[in-house]
């Protein structure tokens, strides 16, 4: 996770100092096709995770154990999982919890991160210094490694409580680009008028500093939440992420290890779970590009 | 007047730009000359194409999305344009060289600046490692950078301004070459370390009777340190002259503009008057003349057609239909 | 040099400090008698008990189990697991089935990864370019877990060109699939990076300068664009190695290698306190050794950090 956030950090430099304008960016966006049609699906996941009587009308944990790991036959596209419940509906309800995941870790973390960097770049001295230090020791251990200590101890973990803890783990990273930012725009001409005619501190930092600051954080988040979607499978099949009776990607995934000879156990998680993330990233990729002063040229 | 060897004669110089708009013309049939021993200035504000000229006649130019359209650009009766790639790094770097604005991001920062100017005697005379360190460390002491030899090891960042645009000076100067290109060498910098640069090029070019093209939207600078003038304004060269003449009697209303924007003692409690409006786009640039909509004397011919540059007086050219001699000037 | 190295190190004990007590907290502060848990329903004897709550210092209190445990580790009496296999003895079992693996992967992902970069970069725009810049995408968006099964399954259970799991076949054999697999979700980063790296760098006024100065392309590339270009890679590299040791945990369990992720997952199965702190430990060592050693890399390319 943290490589992948490295390079985008690295692509997202140049958006440093960029002011948005929301409907120039909607309209350049709108002219992608790609992004058009990764919209379209990943709101497609969204209702899927919130409605997803609205796929199926199987009740996921009607299980026939006689129909163990059978393969597709009319009604069930997607065949029977080991206990004899269809597949398509437990795929379908397993959504919930990657869509969640992703979309709250990563809003929250925008905002999280967005606030303490905001701070730790304009006050420099001890609300850095405080910021700062905590995101040293956070940082000091690889993220997955982190995540499975602390996830590991909690008991009775539920998606809120995962994505609380990825949280955690993740505000770090975004703080030290916006920071960065903030530190880079602070001194500015029109941070320094604004200051001079005696605007309060949070009226800057709201009405100037954070506006233009907040772009390659944007963007980086943006990027970064493909990455998300497949965390929570990865804690959930390492055992520190829900538990059953949830139904999850991740728990698909698990269970798929461990019988290799059906594949299609596998398959399907593994073809939803790639098709979000690959729709988040061409999302946020879209969404880099059309920040890029480089480019709008 | 200068009377040297022509040394490089540019000639109808066209250069358009590939947008996603569609192309622009950002210098439009630009012809000047610089002899040897003559400090050339071209002035005009930024966007106006001078920069642009220089860096497409020396193959710098990225290009694309930059194009030449047309156009020659000859050193001692050779053109530079036509010429192979291979053929033309031989001249550029070694008899015409060229000092940029920012001296900070011209100079790689991870290279001391002794092995940056060394890398002209490695490339150009193949010289080996330490005799072009030596050299280097002797070039840095003419630019007049104390303790030279030690320095020569330094990093960019770790000089000032004024001495980084030495460095400059000192790496554009090592093959002590025919014509210098100075692309605008004194803009970054404090208005005394700037004269001191001015001075610097100004000894350096009289002991080697070297042809200096001087870059710069600072008519103060022209006035200083240029023999000749060439005015450009949105990529059409709009006045050419001696400096004297042109400062003294300019005759293109541009021209005229810049110098009435001068402040001057005389002036003093009188508010500045300014040229109206603000140099067009490139991508917008008024038909005709491209400064008819900010001059105070067009006319309606002035959008008609773009006004060719006409010699209005002995060594004197300017693009005006409206005074095509001097004498035109006072009618109007 | 020395004093720099010095200054590093001095800052990185309180943050180690405060690290490693607060996974020691998360472990031990836990609701839940791991011996108990450990040993199930079967009823231990109150002596066995009793020795091993001493062993483990189960009864002092958290400070003090903190400190004991970490005079443990670092004075190399690392102990044994609750099920009495010596620590010592299983890492210098496990130490060189992660090392195999993560030298491997990096090597792997590193070569491709600078190669394919440097091609995009200096042809920019080229078909190799365009086909990297949307294969990378894809094989950044494809999760890490997908990979890993997709790549066991086709190669290793339908293809049987690798072995599916465990270190039977010896090394390299066994660890070719975990280490490609790995090195594949780590490539197409570094590659990116690169690209986009040299690109920008291309971009910078000092390649214009160095043409003026009529240098070859090529001198400008290798000589100017390369070293300034490569100074992100360099961080990237140093991020990269540092979470190798998280890429392991997930990779190990998948393809069952007996290395040290593999340990750091069953530890915390079992709720072995000790382990799990003695692992983050090692995790964080690792972790400011290799960013002293990218700081000293980058040092020696750019002058511009090298006094900081």
């Amino acid at each position: 996770m943290s490589e992948t956030q490295q390079v985008f950090e690295t692509e997202t430099q140049d958006l440093e100092g960029r002011t948005l304008s929301n409907r120039e960016l909607l309209r350049a966006l709108l002219r992608k096709p790609q992004f058009v049609v990764c919209v379209l699906l990943v709101l497609t996941f969204f209702v899927m995770a919130a409605f997803p009587r609205i796929f199926t009308s199987v009740d996921p944990r009607f299980c026939e154990l006689g129909k163990s790991q059978h393969g597709r036959e009319p009604g069930h596209p997607f065949g029977f999982d080991i206990q004899g419940c269809d597949y398509f509906a437990n795929v379908i309800y397993g959504a919930r919890p990657s869509v969640l995941v992703s979309v709250v870790a990563s809003v929250g973390g925008f905002v999280v991160a967005g606030i303490l960097g905001l701070l730790a770049g304009y006050f420099p001295g001890a609300v850095d210094t405080v910021i700062s230090r905590t995101a040293d020791v956070l940082f000091a251990l690889p993220g997955l490694i982190a995540l499975i200590v602390i996830l590991n101890s909690v008991p009775n973990r539920s998606i809120w409580i995962i994505v609380a803890v990825i949280l955690l783990t993740w505000w770090p990273q975004g703080m030290r680009v916006m920071r960065s930012t903030v530190f880079s725009v602070r001194n500015r001409e029109y941070v320094l008028a604004a200051r001079s005619i005696g605007v309060p501190p949070w009226r800057i930092l709201r009405k100037h500093v954070f506006p233009n600051a907040m772009a390659p954080l944007l963007a980086m988040t943006t990027l970064g939440v493909g990455g998300l979607v497949g965390l929570e499978a990865v804690l959930t099949f390492l055992g520190v992420g829900l538990q059953p009776p949830s139904i999850s990607w991740g728990s698909q995934f698990g269970v798929a290890a461990s019988y290799r000879d059906t594949p299609h156990l596998f398959l399907w998680p593994a073809l939803f779970i790639s098709t979000m993330t690959i729709s988040f990233m061409i999302i946020g990729d879209s969404i880099r590009d059309a920040l890029d002063p480089k480019l709008l040229r | 007047m200068t009377t040297g060897e022509v040394l490089l004669k540019v000639d109808n110089l066209s250069v358009e730009f590939d947008t996603p708009h569609g192309s622009v013309r950002a210098v439009d049939g630009v012809s000047w000359q610089v002899r040897a021993g003559e400090t050339l200035a071209i002035l005009g504000e930024s966007g106006s194409g001078k920069s642009v000229s220089t860096q497409a006649l020396t193959g710098i130019l990225e290009m694309p999305p930059g194009r030449i359209v047309s156009g020659s650009a000859e050193y001692r009766g050779v053109d530079l344009i036509a010429m192979p790639v291979k053929e033309r790094r031989k001249i550029v770097g070694d008899r015409i060289t060229m000092v940029f604005q920012d001296s900070l991001s011209a100079l790689n920062p991870v290279q001391s600046v002794g092995t940056q100017i060394a890398e002209c005697y490695r490339v150009h005379r193949g010289l080996s490692k330490q005799d072009a360190m030596k050299r280097a460390a002797e070039m840095l002491d003419q630019v007049r950078i104390p303790a030279a030899a030690k320095r020569v090891r330094d990093y960019p960042h770790e000089f000032s301004g004024g001495m980084r645009q030495r460095v400059m000076l000192a790496m554009a100067l090592a093959l002590d070459p025919d014509v210098l290109i100075a692309d605008e060498p004194t803009t970054a910098l404090d208005v005394t370390v700037q004269a001191q640069i001015l001075e610097l090029i100004e000894e350096l070019q009289a002991e080697r009777d070297m042809g200096v093209v001087l870059i710069t939207h600072d008519l103060g600078v022209v006035a200083d340190v240029a023999d000749n003038v060439v005015v450009m304004y949105a990529g059409h060269v709009v006045e050419r002259a001696a400096t004297a003449e042109a400062l003294d009697y300019p005759v293109h209303p541009y021209t005229e503009g810049l110098l009435g924007s001068m402040p001057s003692a005389e002036l003093k409690g009188q508010e500045l008057p300014t040229i109206p409006g603000t140099p067009p786009s490139l991508r917008a640039i008024p038909s005709g003349c491209a400064f008819r909509t900010r001059c105070p004397h067009a006319i309606d011919d002035c959008a008609l057609e773009v006004p060719k540059l006409l010699t209005v007086a002995p060594g004197r050219d300017a693009a005006c239909i409206r005074r095509t001699t001097i004498s035109a000037k006072e009618a109007v | 040099m020395t004093r720099f190295v010095l200054r590093r190190v001095l800052a990185a004990i309180p943050i180690g400090l405060i690290v490693t007590l607060g996974v020691f907290a998360l472990v031990f502060a836990m609701p839940g008698d791991p011996l108990r848990e450990l040993a199930g329903d079967k009823p231990i004897p109150a002596a066995v008990l009793a020795a091993k709550r001493a062993q483990f210092h189960l009864d002092d209190p958290f400070i003090v189990q903190y400190l004991l445990s970490m005079k443990d580790i670092l004075t190399g009496h690392f102990g044994s697991t609750f099920a009495g296999a010596d620590i010592a003895d299983q890492l210098r079992l496990r130490i060189p089935v992660t090392l195999k693996l993560a030298t491997l992967s990096l090597a792997l992902q590193w070569i491709a990864g600078l190669l394919f970069g440097l091609y995009a970069g200096f042809r920019r725009n080229g078909v190799i370019d365009r086909m990297l810049l949307l294969s990378t995408l894809v094989v950044l968006a494809v999760p890490g877990l997908v990979l890993y099964f997709a790549g066991q399954y086709v190669f290793g259970v339908q293809l049987k060109w690798l072995p599916v799991s465990g270190v039977a076949d010896g090394y390299p054999i066994s660890y070719l699939l975990p280490a490609v697999c790995i090195a594949i979700t780590g490539f197409a980063g570094m590659a990116r990076l690169t690209r986009t790296s040299i690109v920008d760098t291309a971009n910078a006024d000092f390649v214009k300068t160095g043409r003026a100065k009529g240098l070859g392309e090529q001198r400008i590339l290798w000589r100017h664009v390369l070293p300034n270009a490569l100074l992100p890679v360099v961080t990237l590299m140093g991020i990269d190695f540092a979470g190798i040791f998280a890429g392991a945990v997930l990779a190990e369990s998948i393809f069952n290698l007996p290395g040290l992720g593999q340990f750091m997952f069953q530890a915390i199965k079992l709720k072995e306190g000790g382990v799990v702190v003695l692992l983050s430990t090692l995790a964080f060592l690792m972790f400011i050794l290799i960013n002293l050693l990218v700081d000293i890399v980058y040092g020696a390319i750019d002058p511009r950090v090298r006094n900081v």
